[in-house]
């Protein structure tokens, strides 16, 4: 056959299908035959972490006892609204999901995302996406930046007020996954708590945070608290092990034991980062290197910089470097945190506490504040202040 | 013909400049009515009496009627004061200084008086060669006068005849006829001819013919109108001498300490005492012509030259350019005067307008903009029309106004000059309506070489722009006026030489007998940093309360000091430096050393450089300028680089809690809008002055790295965004936003970069397929793809699309190792097949609609083993033969409905005998869609629809 001929042939239906690609997921969104039909072809996860993501409550490999408390809980159909709360990679948004399955069944799993608007009361559109399955709708109010209020009621609204039809085959109530709770400004987390009294009968809210501790304390005194703790060290070696035993590779425990400890007890971090290291070299070997993020290693030079000089001029050359990791979106609580874990390791003993101390106001003026780059260079600047005076002290004494 | 004006060299300070417009002086001050006195009683009144003079038929009319025989005696005064300044500091009593004025009055007299009352006509409008060339003359010839023979001049004044024979002679022969005269000295002078004027008043016609030959417009005869002139001098001279002796007498019945009165006693026209109550000094004392202004000489010069420019398209007089001589391009101003020249060229359209349409004048309030334009507009010859912030400035108004303004004339008015807009304050006036003027400026003629004809259509229509327009502002960097900017010759004005602001408040201050010092208006003209207008006023205002003003009076007064906004470079530069101890002009150190600080005093004018001044002189200006924010960004972008001396950075350390401080407050502010606390922001910046001024300011840059950040931001967040849109529902519920760019991407970027064998897909191994097959499930999973782009040199590259390399990636890094150019190239076309592929097997399971039942059992399979699934890959597992579905056959019916026999049953029949997969497909394929079509010369090709799943 000619080739001209049979591009030819194939450009007519291609097209077709090219069409339909771009029309079929807006036509589904709204239709939830084609939604999990769509699923089907999509997911398939080839990252580990997405593999090998438990995904009922029995197959949980570590805090069993809080999964069969979780299990207890919704057995008898029914639970509170809950506050699910704890680090970054501890698995949180997993065990919500094998609660929601548990109580729901598989169809918790076709999920399709959908797009809703909304209209402040200034006129304002927001447009918000949520994820949903036919019995949870799962949303990040924070989006919507300082316009979370609206989204918090309206959504709210929007689900509680339809009923189930079928209440005897079903639960009679939705489930309403709101996530970084802790981002909520206070306004919205007030318009919350009245709204998750009034609705209690068609809906449960399941709020899903890092910390607490921007959490207002009568939503907390509303939730069930479930605190998801980060797995330990051996906690997350046994994970790698058994996900590499699922993949037929051969994992040293040396490196297990390393990548567990440069993920900071972050479990999804560790997957990826074994994976990286396969990626990067199979066979495993013990001493092999394990990748860092960028903006670690960047972070690391910064805190050396700060730690080498302490002048006026170094502190401008650190703004800058400030200023990078801002424009790469990394939170500044985090860039606090991680400056503070690498400075701490150069300082004396003696110095410790006091920087950390330093560290704690500094991060709580951030908080209060809104420009993150002046709390950030006010933190730098103490410690070099600190540390240059220590230095130099100990050199007067070195000298008598 | 002799010395040529000469506009093009406005900084070159030679002295011809004098000489070259010296016979528009002459003029402007003929218009003048006050004597010797470089002011006038009144704007208005002024106006008004050069309106007339200028124009002939009402000169005539007053000269037949001798209704005012005042004003001719002011004029020829006027000519004479010229050349000859009256020292203003001569004691000489009121009869000495006013018979010498006569004197000199009487020797100019003649000789003005009859050749400009034949020239004056076209001199309204700039000068002519001509009459230029007589004043020179003249000028020349007083001159001398004055310094060989005084005697002879106090014979003329005894006798009170003018000494006429000096004052025709010429230097040069004149233009017309002559007479050649030696002396014995063997001087050669000229003696012009004086034509009977009736003879030209014949030729009445307009200002000028085009080829710029003055013409007369005079209906009475010569010697008529020198009998009039003669009797109305006699008058004059009647009416003054009854005045000065009225004068004396007042004089001698008020104190007789006051000395001052005398000199304004002689020049005043009795306004000297009932003024005070009349109106504003500012207004009595406007300069009303070109010598009196105080602002800048070259700034004043350009403008006038610029507006000579228009000479050619208003008054259709051709510019005279004087020969460069190279020795004249030297000097200090060589360089400003060539980038005035760059810019004060004739454009060279139909028109011969000049290049720049529009002046812009801009600078603070008080140095004498609006007056500048106004008496320059007036100077060469236009009639002003303004206007100001007070007018209504609609688009539509302004419109209407400014085509009035340039297009029209006043035909019934006495007035037939040609008007110059003055468009004042024009920074206030709204954006739509410069665009007006914008579109005004830029019509441009199409038809440029049309002629008058032309010229005259197109006028109809709201043609080219034809008269000149100066614009004034007191801040050129408004935003409304950023187009206007480039298309205008924009004048900035320097503040003025104090010592002649000084110089004229105390001619002021003796003319209206307030006793004062030069010492105490110099401390008064820089305290209202030498704003013309308030130096005025405070001294009107002294005046007023009856008090005399002395150097105490003006450090106290809280009067002529303005609340004006600082730029905010200006604002940094004072908060990072200490002021000098030179500022402590205002302090009285007597004051100081008695603890006798006055309680309503302001301590930052009082003593800038203690502590307690310098607090609140930085609270004071940044309370003022308002910009909090930029202010503070400044700062922070800045203090790094001060000058200071700060060990262990404790300074430092302080600074960044005073902005910890402001940016909580600030917060705070805006959140429940307390506005309340905003007062207590600008101890900020007060802290910083405290902590980081230093002798000299560092160099300091305008802040942006705030903003670029906040850009970046916004861009990385867009990046992520993109991503993480089209990700599939349940990879996106797994991953917050921000955990997502911190433990996600990261890892991610490394994981979708396997080393592939640089080969053949078809020659991978099961396992590299297998790997493959995960790399293109993974990246589309996480919308990630590559795509071709074209680098600047010329190279194309795959990059990641979203490219989250970007938002990833670190400046001082290693770049990382890529995957080569045909991984990728392959990667990117897997991923399109991959695509393809699930898109056409949607299509298809939708068509089978299978039930939704069996779909879910399939996907909780696959969850559950995972392992399992991941071993035969999508694309790997065989397709399956497809059930034929033969459609039932319709009986086909024609038209009415009848069923059709089918004729040719062969092809069903070869389609069912066939058994074979392969076969069957084609004989489905074949049914009906095979077609054939002719196209002219390419080719008779078969056409035939394939799914796109044969083919993957």
């Amino acid at each position: 056959m000619h080739p001209e001929f049979v591009r030819r042939c194939d450009s007519v239906p291609a097209k077709i299908v090219a069409k339909k690609n771009i029309t079929v997921p807006v036509l589904l969104k709204s239709r939830d035959s084609g939604c999990c039909e769509r699923e089907h072809f999509v997911v398939r996860m080839s990252l580990w972490v997405d593999k090998y993501r438990p995904t009922s409550l029995n197959k949980l490999s570590y805090h069993t006892e809080q999964a069969a408390q979780l299990k207890r809980l919704v057995q008898n159909g029914d639970f509170p609204h809950l506050l699910v709360f704890g680090p970054s990679g501890a698995g949180k948004k997993t065990r919500i999901m094998c609660l929601l399955r548990e109580l729901y069944g598989a169809g918790v799993e076709k999920l399709r995302i959908e797009h809703h608007n909304f209209t402040t009361p200034s006129k304002k559109k927001i447009e918000i996406t949520t994820i949903a399955s036919n019995y949870h709708i799962e949303v990040c109010p924070s989006d919507a930046g300082v316009q979370d209020r609206v989204v918090v009621q309206e959504l709210i609204k929007m689900v509680a007020q339809a009923q189930q039809l079928d209440s005897s085959t079903q639960r009679e109530f939705k489930v309403v996954l709101l996530t970084e709770v802790d981002r909520l400004t206070k306004d919205a987390q007030h318009a919350l708590r009245r709204t998750m009294e009034k609705y209690v009968t068609t809906c449960r809210l399941i709020l899903c945070c890092e910390s607490t501790s921007k959490v207002i304390p009568a939503i907390r005194s509303r939730c069930l608290g479930v605190r998801v703790p980060a797995p330990s060290n051996e906690q997350i070696c046994s994970i790698l092990q058994t996900v590499c035993k699922k993949e037929g590779l051969a994992l040293p425990p040396e490196l297990a034991s390393r990548v567990a400890d440069k993920s900071g007890r972050n479990l999804r971090r560790a997957i990826l980062m074994l994976e990286a290291c396969k990626v990067q070299q199979y066979p495993f070997r013990p001493d092999q290197q394990v990748v860092e993020a960028d903006w670690e290693v960047f972070l690391r030079e910064t805190a050396n910089a700060i730690v080498s000089q302490q002048s006026p001029r170094r502190l401008l050359e650190v703004r800058g470097r400030l200023y990078e990791l801002l424009t790469h979106c990394i939170p500044p609580d985090v860039i606090i945190r991680g400056l503070l874990t690498e400075l701490i390791d150069s300082c004396d003993g003696q110095l410790k506490a006091e920087v950390t101390q330093w560290a704690a106001y500094y991060e709580h003026r951030l908080q209060l504040g809104s420009k993150s780059i002046y709390h950030l260079e006010a933190f730098v600047a103490k410690f070099m202040s600190i540390y240059k005076k220590f230095l130099d002290e100990g050199m007067a004494a070195m000298m008598l | 013909m002799a010395a040529v004006p000469d506009y093009d060299y406005p900084y070159e300070y030679d002295d011809n400049f004098e000489a070259d417009f010296a016979d528009e002086l002459a003029v402007l001050d003929e218009m003048e009515d006050i004597p010797g006195m470089s002011i006038k009683p009144s704007s208005q009144e002024k106006s008004k009496r050069s309106l007339k003079f200028s124009t002939p038929k009402e000169k005539n009319e007053v000269r037949q009627n001798g209704a005012t025989p005042g004003d001719r005696q002011h004029q020829k005064r006027d000519l004479s004061a010229v050349f000859e300044l009256p020292e203003s500091d001569e004691e000489d009593n009121v009869v000495s200084s006013a018979s010498k004025k006569r004197r000199v009055m009487t020797t100019a007299s003649d000789q003005a008086d009859i050749q400009d009352a034949d020239d004056d006509f076209e001199i309204t409008p700039p000068s002519s060669p001509d009459i230029m060339a007589k004043v020179q003359q003249y000028r020349e010839t007083t001159g001398k006068t004055a310094d060989q023979s005084t005697a002879q001049t106090r014979d003329s004044v005894a006798s009170g005849r003018p000494a006429l024979s000096q004052s025709c002679f010429l230097r040069r022969p004149p233009s017309g006829k002559f007479v050649t005269v030696t002396n014995q000295d063997g001087d050669r002078v000229y003696l012009k001819e004086h034509e009977d004027t009736l003879h030209d008043s014949q030729k009445l016609s307009g200002h000028a013919l085009p080829g710029g030959r003055p013409l007369q417009l005079l209906s009475v005869s010569f010697r008529q109108l020198k009998d009039q002139v003669e009797e109305e001098r006699r008058k004059k001279i009647l009416a003054e001498s009854e005045r000065i002796t009225r004068e004396i007498n007042r004089q001698l019945d008020r104190d007789l300490g006051t000395e001052d009165e005398e000199d304004g006693g002689a020049s005043d026209k009795e306004n000297a005492g009932k003024s005070a109550q009349t109106g504003l000094w500012v207004d009595k004392f406007t300069p009303s012509n070109y010598t009196e202004l105080l602002s800048d000489e070259g700034t004043n010069r350009t403008l006038l030259t610029w507006l000579k420019l228009w000479d050619t398209a208003v008054f259709g007089r051709e510019r005279k350019v004087k020969k460069k001589s190279a020795d004249q391009k030297k000097g200090p101003f060589n360089w400003l005067a060539k980038r005035m020249e760059e810019e004060l060229v004739q454009d060279e359209d139909g028109w011969k307008r000049p290049q720049k349409k529009v002046a812009l004048l801009c600078g603070p309030p008080g140095l004498g903009k609006t007056t500048l334009a106004h008496v320059i507009a007036q100077h060469a010859g236009y009639n002003v029309v303004e206007m100001n912030a007070s007018d209504d400035r609609s688009p539509e108004v302004f419109k209407e106004r400014i085509e009035a303004a340039t297009q029209m004339k006043a035909v019934m008015g006495a007035d037939p000059r040609p008007n110059c807009l003055i468009i004042d304050e024009i920074d206030g006036a709204p954006q739509a309506a410069i665009n007006v003027l914008l579109d005004v400026i830029k019509r441009k003629d199409q038809s440029g070489e049309a002629g008058p004809q032309g010229r005259r259509r197109r006028r109809r229509e709201g043609g080219v722009l034809l008269r000149p327009i100066i614009c004034i502002c007191n801040d050129l960097y408004v935003l409304s006026l950023r187009r206007l900017r480039p298309l205008s010759l924009v004048l900035h004005f320097p503040p003025t030489d104090s010592t002649r602001l000084a110089g004229r408040l105390f001619e002021i201050a003796r003319r209206q007998s307030v006793r004062t010092d030069l010492t105490t208006l110099l401390a008064l003209c820089e305290k209202t940093e030498k704003d013309i207008r308030s130096c005025v006023n405070t001294l009107q205002f002294v005046h007023s309360r009856g008090t005399d003003l002395s150097l105490s009076d003006v450090h106290s007064m809280a009067v002529g000091q303005k609340d004006q906004q600082k730029g905010l470079f200006t604002v940094w530069q004072q908060i990072f430096q200490v002021p000098r101890q030179k500022r402590k002009r205002w302090n009285n150190p007597h004051d100081v050393a008695t603890g006798q600080l006055q309680a309503g005093e302001d301590v930052s004018v009082t003593q800038p450089h203690t502590p307690a001044g310098r607090f609140q002189h930085i609270l004071h200006l940044t309370s003022g300028n308002g910009e909090y924010e930029k202010t503070c960004q400044g700062l922070f972008e800045n203090y790094l680089e001060a000058k200071f001396k700060d060990a262990y950075l404790d300074a430092v350390t302080m600074g960044c809690d005073w902005l910890g401080f402001y940016d909580h407050v600030n917060k705070v502010i805006s959140h429940i809008q307390t506005f309340v606390l905003m007062r207590y922001i600008p101890y900020t910046f007060v802290a910083f002055h405290l902590l980081f001024a230093g002798s000299t300011a560092p160099k300091l840059s305008y802040p942006s790295s705030q903003y670029e950040c906040f850009q970046k931001m916004t861009e990385t967040q867009g990046l992520r965004a993109a991503q993480q849109g089209e990700m599939s529902a349940v990879i996106r519920s797994r991953v917050s936003q921000s955990a997502f760019l911190l433990e996600l991407l990261p890892s991610l970027l490394d994981i979708i970069q396997p080393s592939l064998r640089p080969v053949n897909s078809q020659l991978f191994s099961a396992k590299e397929k297998q790997q493959m097959a995960d790399l293109i499930h993974t990246m589309i999973a996480y919308n990630l793809t590559y795509q071709q782009e074209r680098t600047q040199e010329g190279q194309y590259q795959y990059l990641l699309e979203p490219n989250m390399e970007e938002a990833i990636r670190f400046s001082d890094q290693p770049p990382k190792k890529q995957l080569t150019y045909a991984a990728k190239q392959l990667i990117a076309k897997e991923i399109e097949v991959e695509k393809m592929r699930r898109s056409e097997a949607l299509l298809m399971s939708r068509n089978r609609n299978l039930p939704p039942t069996e779909e879910k059992a399939q996907k909780t399979g696959q969850k559950s083993d995972p392992a399992a699934e991941g071993a035969v890959p999508n694309h790997l597992a065989k397709l399956q033969p497809k059930k034929i579905t033969v459609a039932e056959e319709k009986p086909a019916v024609d038209f009415f409905g009848r069923v059709i026999k089918k004729k040719t049953p062969e092809r069903n029949k070869d389609a069912s005998s066939s058994n074979s997969g392969t076969s069957q497909q084609v004989s489905r394929a074949g049914t009906g869609t095979i077609y054939y079509k002719f196209n002219e010369g390419f080719s008779n090709a078969i056409r035939k629809n394939i799914p796109i799943q044969d083919l993957l």
